[in-house]
Order: structure tokens, then sequence, then C-alpha cells
């Protein structure tokens, strides 16, 4: 569906330039709902405002399947279709490209002098579209948020999770096949956090449509996502579908992101703060379930073949994508080798075993 | 009732030819010069905001010469305004007195004064809402009317109020060297042949209209902040 190659786009001057999208490469499927994390900074707003060509990146390619690529040169913009012809990219076919894809934002950014109506109403005027069409798309599109009541609202009048439902029906005025969502949950409480990823997850199901999210929260990846790339200082260091990063993650800051999801991190803070976790001796270990393992009673069953004490400091569950993925943070004490023979045993029973600190 | 006005302000009841004809010029030429002022203005201000770094249209050439000749206008003391634009005014419009040779430098005083307002005006309208309308396919001139202008209502009614109120006293200030209107009929007739009477009526006059302009657009602006001034209802069958 969306294809980016190489990716390069740079801010400031040449020699104090920085590099905000370094060398990305990455590739969205049809129906695929594609989380893209990172900490403030690392790039996520502006690679992805370089699929809608906010941005106009410096170099690389961007693929839109049905569309045609857009190719960067020197600064210079081309446009390729299927049938390979190659042009430089007009403002009319700009126009185009971004009408095939909605964006939501952070903070809605709707037009606080139009009603509800009207917003939605924006992108379908002066589109060849007749009043009483116009409409009768407006109503649909309300239908489709659940907003039919706040038609002549002003924004002013709405809440946040209320307005990002306008900008939502806004964003899919024109039926475009892809959805770019700009960290829109960020500024929600809890429960419109929840509804509007809810509404996300349903639109992408009913209208098949891609979503492409960015977001600082792993907790966003988590409910709502199939697919996930993590960024950090303009690059991408991690990509995959979202239930192999959480369960084996590679990078260090994937590994901080899925600890801060998941409650796990909070050993590495009381060690740090030197709490006495292990004074009694024993190895802290790390263990991941994947769907494989979950269900085994591996923990007593090591416990007795072993004679070591299993000592549960911290624990979580979650599903992801309808599968279960746990964790644990577990002290082990008794024998050294009865330890080192406790972790080879796990280690064989697909559990993957971190020893975090020796005691 | 005339003369009851005639006892407590004589001169003005004896010179109220003069007095009626010069509230005339002064309308006259606020009006015209008004309109002038908020249609090159508004472009102005218009382009300063596109084209500024970062801005739609981007043009550091245009930018730099709207902003610069924006600059040295409003450095310029009206009065010496005045005298410095008289042979440009005869040249425009073939006089430099009477109503018709103040328009110019009417209109030279007020229009960067109202091109910064409209400046500041546009530059409240938060980036994100621009950048929503270019997301959604909307081009240029879309997004300069059916967002900034369409946005910025409430502070450009502002504007026009701060504008219109600092334009009367511009016109008092052209009466003065050989305009007409109020400002010369409260110097020549009030203040050179001591009839303070006239003064007075003339201060009253011109505190009367600022207050209505002043009140018109506090009012305009508060009704058209985060809606429309008219709410119009998309029928809901």
């Amino acid at each position: 569906m969306i294809e980016l190659e190489a990716l390069n786009k740079s801010f400031g001057a040449k020699d104090s330039a920085v590099r905000a999208v370094d060398h990305v490469s990455l590739q969205v499927n049809e129906g695929d709902i594609y989380g893209i994390v990172g900490y403030s900074g690392a790039g996520k707003s502006t690679l992805v405002r370089c699929i809608n060509l906010l941005e106009l990146p410096d170099s690389g390619t961007i693929r839109v399947a049905g569309f045609g690529a857009v190719s960067f040169e020197n600064g210079r913009a081309f446009f390729q279709n299927d049938s390979g012809a190659r042009e430089a990219l007009t403002e009319k076919r700009l126009k185009l490209l971004r009408r095939d894809m909605g964006m939501i934002f952070q903070h809605f950014n709707l037009l606080d002098r139009s009603t509800v109506f009207d917003n939605i109403a924006y992108p379908l005027k002066h589109s060849g579209m007749g009043k009483a069409q116009i409409r009768a798309r407006v109503l649909e599109l309300l239908e489709l948020v659940d907003l039919r009541e706040k038609i002549n609202a002003y924004p002013s009048e709405l809440s946040g999770g209320q307005k990002q439902r306008v900008a939502i029906a806004r964003a899919l005025a024109n039926n475009p096949r892809i959805l770019l969502s700009d960290e829109a949950t960020s500024a929600l409480d809890p429960d419109a956090t929840e509804s509007i990823l809810h509404l996300l997850k349903e639109l992408n199901r009913k209208l098949n449509l891609t979503i492409v999210l960015i977001t600082h929260e792993m907790a966003v990846v988590k409910a709502i996502c199939s697919k996930v790339a993590v960024m950090e200082n303009g690059r991408v260091v991690e990509q995959g579908e979202v239930y192999k990063v959480f369960s084996e993650p590679q990078a260090t800051i994937t590994r901080k992101f899925v600890d801060s999801s998941s409650g796990l991190g909070r050993i590495n803070k009381l060690i740090d703060e030197h709490a006495n976790v292990i004074s009694g001796g024993g190895t802290l270990i790390r263990l991941t379930y994947n769907k494989d393992c979950v269900g085994d009673a591996l923990i007593s069953e090591v416990s007795r073949r072993y004679g070591v004490n299993m000592n549960i400091l911290l624990g979580s569950l979650e599903i992801l994508q309808g599968s279960p993925l746990g964790g644990l943070i577990v002290l082990v004490e008794g024998e050294m080798d009865a330890r080192r023979e406790a972790i080879r045993y796990l280690c064989e029973k697909n559990v993957i075993v971190e020893v975090i600190e020796h005691g | 009732m005339a003369e009851w006005l005639a006892s407590i302000m004589p001169n003005v009841v004896d010179y109220s030819g003069k007095f009626w004809s010069s509230c005339l010029a002064t309308g006259q030429m606020f009006l015209i010069a008004g309109g002038f002022t908020l249609v090159f203005g508004s472009i102005f201000g218009v382009l300063l905001t596109v084209t500024k770094k970062g801005g739609i249209m981007e043009n550091a050439l245009v930018y730099g010469l709207v902003n610069t000749l924006t600059n040295v206008f409003r450095s310029i003391p009206f009065v010496i305004l005045l005298i410095f634009l008289i042979p440009l005014t005869r040249m425009i419009v073939g006089t430099a007195i009477g109503v018709k040779g103040a328009i110019v430098p009417l209109v030279f005083g007020a229009v960067p004064f109202f091109t910064r307002q409209v400046e500041a005006a546009l530059a409240n309208v938060a980036p994100g809402k621009v950048e929503a309308a270019a997301a959604m396919g909307s081009g240029k001139v879309g997004i300069i009317f059916r967002v900034y202008l369409h946005e910025a209502v409430p502070d450009l009614i502002r504007a026009v109020t701060i504008t219109a109120i600092s334009l009367i006293g511009l016109t008092t200030m052209a009466g003065a060297v050989g305009a007409g209107g109020i400002g010369s009929f409260a110097i020549n007739y009030g203040q050179n042949l001591h009839h303070q009477d006239i003064v007075n009526v003339c201060v009253l006059v011109l505190l009367v209209f600022v207050s209505l302009i002043q009140g018109l657009g506090n009012s305009l602006a508060r009704r058209t902040t985060n809606r429309s001034l008219f709410r119009r209802k998309a029928e809901t069958k």
C-alpha cells in the first residue's frame, strides 16, 4: 500500500543539519494498522509528514499503490506512474495524492469558527459535489463516527474526544484509503483515548482503511496496531509484527518502550535505587513467555525439579493481537548449580530468560 | 430647541453650514481612505503572512520588499508624511488640498499600520489548521480564504477597529494642512477665532464617533469568536 524507500530529510544549514529522517525504508500493507513509536524528537512526525508530502524529503522514494511513485533527487520531486513515465511532480498531482490520504492530529486542528457540518464539508466543497450530495456525505460521515446530534455545534462546544471524531470524519470525507494519525490520542483522557482507538480499529475493519499511526505511547500500539516500527534519532531501529517486537525486543530503546508499557521496567528502577531485592543472595532473572508456553506451570515445575525457590517479584500478562504474552521478574534462590540448571531448563522450554543480576 | 442651542454654543450655530460640511468632509476622507486602506492593508498583510519563512508561499524577495516598505512608511511621522507626499499626491489626483488631496497621504499613513495589524491577526491562526487544510488537498488560495482569513475574523475586526480610530486621528491632522474637515474647522474657526464652543463640539463629535466604532468593533469581535456571525443550521431531516 505504502512503500518508503531510503527516505532522508534534514533540517537546518548544511554543516549543522539535523537528520530528522535518516535513510528510512518501510512497507505498509493494505489493511495494516502500522504504528511508529519513538520519543519526541525521534523524527516520527517528520516521517509521517513525508508520506503525504507536507514535508518534502531530500531524497528517497515514496510509492503508494494505485497512485504511483514520487521520488526525490537533489531537492527535486519526480512523479512516476505505474506505466513508468517520469515527470516533475505538479501541484495538481500533489493535491490528488493528499486527497487519497486523510490525516488527523494531536490538537485536532478544526476550524473554530465553523460548525461540525462545515468542518466536515471543508474538503468536499469545490470538489464538484452539489450541495445535496455534500450534505448526504456529511451525514453519512457523522453516522460513521457516531456524532449525528452535534451537526450544528461549534468545536468549542465539544469535548476532546468529540473533536477528534469530527477530525476523523473530516479526514475520511474524500474516501481515502489511507489514514495518517499524528499522536491523535495524546491530548485525550484515558476514556476518550480508548473510544478513539476503538473507532480507528472499527474503521480499519469496516472500510479496509490502512492506518499509519505515530505515537509515543506503547499502550496505543499494543491496543490496535498489527505492525510497529521503532524510531530513534531519525532511524528505524526495529520493525515487525507487534507480537514479535513485544516478545523479543532487540534494540535497547525498544526494550525500554516495552518495559514501560508492561510495568516490568520498574525492576530496573528498584535496582538503580539500590533497593535490597537480592540481599539474601540469589539470581534475579527476567522471563518472557510467548504464546507457546504461557499455559505451562513452569515456575512450580522448575522449583520442584531443581530444588530452588522461585520468588516472583513482578509479573504481567497481556493479550496482544489475540495472543497472550507474559513477563515475570523472578528471584531464584538456592545452590549455584541448581540455579544454573533451572535457568537452562527454562531456556529449553522456549521461555526467554535474561539474567538481570547475580547475588 | 434652536434658542437653547444658540445659547450654549452660539458660534457653532452661526457657522452651522461650515460645521456640517466639515463633518461631511471628514466622513468622506474616512470612508474613501478607509476603503483603500482595507483593501491594500489586507493584501499586504496576507502577502507578509504567506511569503514569510515557513509560509505557504515562501518568497524572501516579496516578503523583504513589503516588509521594508511597511517599516519605512510606519516610521515617518504623519505630519511629515503629509508634506513629503505632496508632489506624489499632485501627480496622482492633480491637487494636494481638499478632501481629494488628503486621500493619498491618509492611505499611505494608514496602510502600513493596518498591514501590521492584519499580519498579527493572521499569525494568531494556529499553524496546525493550515497544515490540516494542506493535508486535505486545499490549495494556496483555499488556505488563504478558507483558513487564514476565515479563522482570523475576530482579530481582523479588532484590527479594523483600531485602524479606523487611528484613521480618524489622521484625518484631523490632515485638516491642519489644508484638507478641510473637522480638524481644520476646529483649528481655523475654533482656535484661531477664539470660539471655544466650536472646539468643544468638535471634540464631542469625534468622541461620539470613536465610541461608536469601538463599541461596534468590540461587539462584532465577540460575536465572531469561536463561531460564525450567524449560526447556519444544516437542516437535519
